[in-house]
Formats: C-alpha cells, structure tokens, sequence
C-alpha cells in the first residue's frame, strides 16, 4: 500500500517541479497532490470517451450526416469499458446537449452497472411533452460543463435517478467542430469513493476537509465535519489553511484545520 | 395467544408484513411518479426489470399484474407487444375515501408521528445543508402546485417538494424514508372535501418552510415543516371522523 502510494507521490513531484516544502503524503501539500492526481485520472480516462465521440460526430458531419439516436448504441462497448475500468462506477455515458440529433430533442446514452459486471441502459422519461419528463438541461453535472466549457463534479447528492444512492458525477463537455455538442460523465457511490479519500485525510496530522467547489464536504478526517456538510465561510478563517486542488481537479479544496479544532461546527 | 408471557413481545418479532412483491409494486409507482418511465413508454423486459429491482422474475411477474390491474400498466401481446406505463390516473375519490374509512384515528396519528419526525429532521437538516439549487427546485415545485389543476397534479407538487427537502438534507435514508411516507398518505391528504384542502394556504405553507431554509434558520423550518404536517393529519382525522358520523351505527 505504501509502496505505491510512494510511487504516485514521487512521481507527482517531478511533474509539478516542486522543490521547497516537504511533500510527503504526511503534509497537507501532498495529500491534496494524491487526491489531485485520483480526480484528474478520472477525468483522463472520461475525456477519451469524450474525444471518441467528437471523432464519430466529426466524421459523421463531414459525411454532411445529423447523427440520429440509433448511432449513439455503437457508443456502447467503450461505455462499458469506461465503466468496468473506473473503480466503483456504477454509471457512465454520454448526454447531448437538446436539437443535437435530428430525431431526438433530449438524449442520453447512459449505462448502468445492476450488478456485479451487469450492465443496462438507464432508460429514464425523456418525452417534453409529459409533466414527468427529466429535465437535464439545468442539471449541474450538464449545466456547468456547457456554460463554462469545464470538467466538473456535482455533488456529493441523493441521486433519485440512476444510483439511489448518495452519489457524484463527474463530467466533462464534448465539442465537436467548435460546438458543444453535450456532456460524457460517470456516477460513483460516495460509500466508496469517501473511503478512499478519507483515508489520504487520516495521513495528515491535523483535521482536514475536502471540500467541493460549492463548499460541501466531501471527506473528512474528523467526525466534527461530515460528508455533505456546508462549510460556508470557513475558508475565510485566517486559522485555516486552504490548498487549491485547481481547476482540473474540479476545483476541490482541501482545508486544513487549526490544531486546536476549535473550529468545529 | 399461547403463553401471556410470549405475547407483548411476539408483534415486534414479527417481520414487516410488506412481501417483496408490494415492495416491487410500491417502487415502481415512485418510479412512474419520479418521470423515471414516460406514459407510453414500453418498459424494459421483464428479465430485465428484475434484475433491476433484484428480484426473481417470478416476483416481478406478480408485481407487473398487480401494476396492470390498478392501471398503472397495459399489457399488448403479439410482435411489438410488451409492458407500457398508461397515463396516470387519478384514483377515484369515492375509493381514497373508503381507504381512509378503514383507517383507525390511531393508525392516522401514527402515521402523521412518523411524517412529524422525518419532515421536521429532513426540513431541519435542509436549513443547514442545501444551497440555491435545492431552493430552485423546491421553488419550481411551490409554483407547480399553485398552477396545478387536479388532484393528481396537487399531490404530485406536493409529494416532490417534501421528497426534495430530504433531497436538500442529503440523506439518502430520510429521501427513502419520505417517498415511502407520500406513496401511503399523500393521495389521503388531497381528498377534495368541502372547503379543504385549501391549496393556497398549503401553497403558503410551502412558501413559509422555503423561506426559512433558505434563511438557514433550522429550527423555524423544522417547526414550520412539522405544524404543516400536523395540520394535513388532523385534517385527515377529522374527515374519517365526519365519514363515521355519516354512516351513522351501522357497526
């Protein structure tokens, strides 16, 4: 175990060429430097799906063809594998941004993982004209990746949806020629994917959050903040120190806390 | 009723009467009212269905009769045939109404203790944990219920916006636990009757409890959350108890 993490860690250090502060997975910087590194993989792995669609759009358009819902399926086996391959997904796919296709307003190819290594495609209500269809459009998971052309991680949420469970969604935007075209994007339980942060937390010496862009923590190693706490505006806090995980790690946050915890909601 | 000893202690032994099959049948409503399935639309197969719910097909083939035979689901055989999601239908009130004849004052007060407790925590754990999206949503819901048009419409504004403040408290627990509460009593709350519901004030209400999230004041919108649903039981109890009256000594 230590071992590998060693073996992320020190090679994190070459690539961002720190040279001052020590960066063992023991010190707030390199902590943030691990958990960094898990998101961004994440997004790596999601962004060749995205590229792989982008090339079939490409093609697609250059042939002066509208894609049609039919041709998404063939998007399925590399769904799949983004899937089986990303540790404890249980969701993954592409959503297109509405009059994308030229049968379909709304669309989603979206597959689900219903059991051990079985999946299905998650058929939800895509009819605009029933009172019960699913609006994804103001979904933050969609929303933010069309507006700011960035990754980004919703949550941690209930999912009502697709997971029923508490959950995250990764997601990054898909552009074709120049146009956004929608989103492709994974959903993973917090139950395990909170285990694996935590544990990075427990390194540290003193009590720290992870926190999401929205200010939600998201791991903790302490029970005074709990995953799906708000921090408000405890960043301000001049006892606290804040690392920035950056824009390609969604924008999380990990805050340490002043020694005395006297901080504590 | 062997051993007095055994007997205070063997209700609490039993296990919930609820079977798998009613539970299939209970979430696939909560599916169909959530928009997970469009009116309509064909569902999966019934393999497939099963291995969604996690279930024996035997199982889910008894859930999918029960859904047909409350209309929830039409069945067409032949090529092109399977399973669809009909448009809903409101329950006919002369039914809600008999169901809430069979219910004791007892079981109703129950009923509203349990609601007491997981609206008044979701609500109170909302204040603190839900941010301007979660007051968009429940905001939407606000606004559907005041433009809504039938009983069906009312109940299912209604429905969302307490299932989305335990959405906004992020348990997945007390989400649960709330969508199981609106399945039982959520169609009893909107039994036209005379002059109730009154779906301004009830629209009110929401507004009020929406507010004090939004201000992230907990113990207001716990409060608030719990007198609404006082209100809706001892509305509910004093109309089962007009319906006794009415039926005069029969029994």
């Amino acid at each position: 175990m230590t071992g590998i993490d060693r073996r992320v860690f020190s090679l994190k250090v070459r690539e961002v060429n720190v040279v001052s502060a020590p960066m063992g997975p023991d010190s707030p910087q390199g902590c943030s430097q691990i958990i960094k590194v898990s998101i961004e993989a994440i997004f790596a792995r999601l962004q060749s799906l995205a590229d792989e669609v982008r090339r079939f759009w490409e093609a697609r358009e250059e042939a002066q063809c509208r894609p049609v819902s039919r041709d998404l399926a063939q998007l399925r086996p590399r769904i799949d594998a983004l899937l089986l391959q990303t540790e404890s997904c249980v969701g993954a796919g592409v959503v297109l941004q509405p009059g994308t296709l030229a049968d379909r307003q709304l669309y989603m190819e979206w597959r689900r993982q219903v059991g051990e290594g079985k999946l299905l495609s998650l058929s939800l209500n895509l009819d605009e004209s029933s009172a019960n269809c699913f609006h994804y459009q103001d979904k933050p998971w969609f929303r933010v990746p069309r507006d700011h052309g960035t990754c980004t991680v919703a949550g941690p949420y209930v999912d009502l949806y697709c997971t029923g469970v508490y959950a995250l969604t990764f997601s990054l935007p898909i552009v074709a020629n120049g146009r956004f075209i929608g989103v492709a994007g994974v959903d993973l339980p917090m139950r395990d994917f909170e285990r694996q942060l935590a544990r990075h937390l427990m390194r540290l010496p003193q009590e720290a959050l992870l926190v999401s862009a929205e200010g939600r923590v998201v791991a903790s190693n302490t029970a005074d903040w709990t995953v799906g706490d708000l921090v408000g505006r405890l960043p301000a806090d001049p006892g606290c120190t804040v690392l920035s995980l950056g824009e390609q790690a969604a924008n999380w946050s990990l805050i340490c806390l002043p020694e005395s915890g006297s901080l504590a909601a | 009723m062997s051993s007095p000893n055994h007997a205070p202690t063997s209700g609490f032994m039993r296990l919930r009467q609820e079977g798998r099959t009613e539970e299939v049948v209970r979430r696939m409503i909560e599916v169909i009212d959530l928009g997970l399935f469009a009116e309509g639309e064909q569902l999966p197969s019934e393999s497939e269905l099963a291995l969604q719910f996690g279930v024996a097909t035997v199982t889910l083939r008894e859930a999918l009769a029960v859904l047909r035979q409350r209309g929830l689901i039409a069945t067409r055989r032949g090529r092109n045939g399977g399973s669809f999601v009909c448009a809903p239908i409101e329950v006919p009130q002369a039914l809600l109404l008999e169901r809430l004849e069979r219910m004791s004052t007892m079981e109703l007060r129950d009923l509203g203790d349990e609601q007491l407790a997981i609206s008044g925590t979701a609500a109170r754990l909302a204040a603190r944990r839900s941010t301007a999206e979660h007051h968009a949503r429940l905001l939407h819901h606000v606004e559907a219920l005041g433009v809504a048009n039938t009983r069906q419409q009312r109940r299912r504004a209604d429905a969302h916006f307490h299932i989305e403040i335990a959405v906004a408290a992020q348990s997945v627990r007390l989400t649960n636990a709330e969508m199981r509460l609106q399945a039982e009593i959520g169609e009893l709350l909107w039994i036209e009757s005379g002059t109730a519901p009154d779906v301004a004030a009830i629209q009110q209400e929401h507004c009020s409890i929406l507010d004090a999230l939004v201000a992230g004041d907990a113990n207001l919108a716990g409060a608030l959350a719990e007198a609404h649903v006082t209100r809706g039981v001892k509305r509910l109890i004093n109309l089962r108890l007009e319906l006794l009256a009415a039926e005069g000594g029969s029994d």
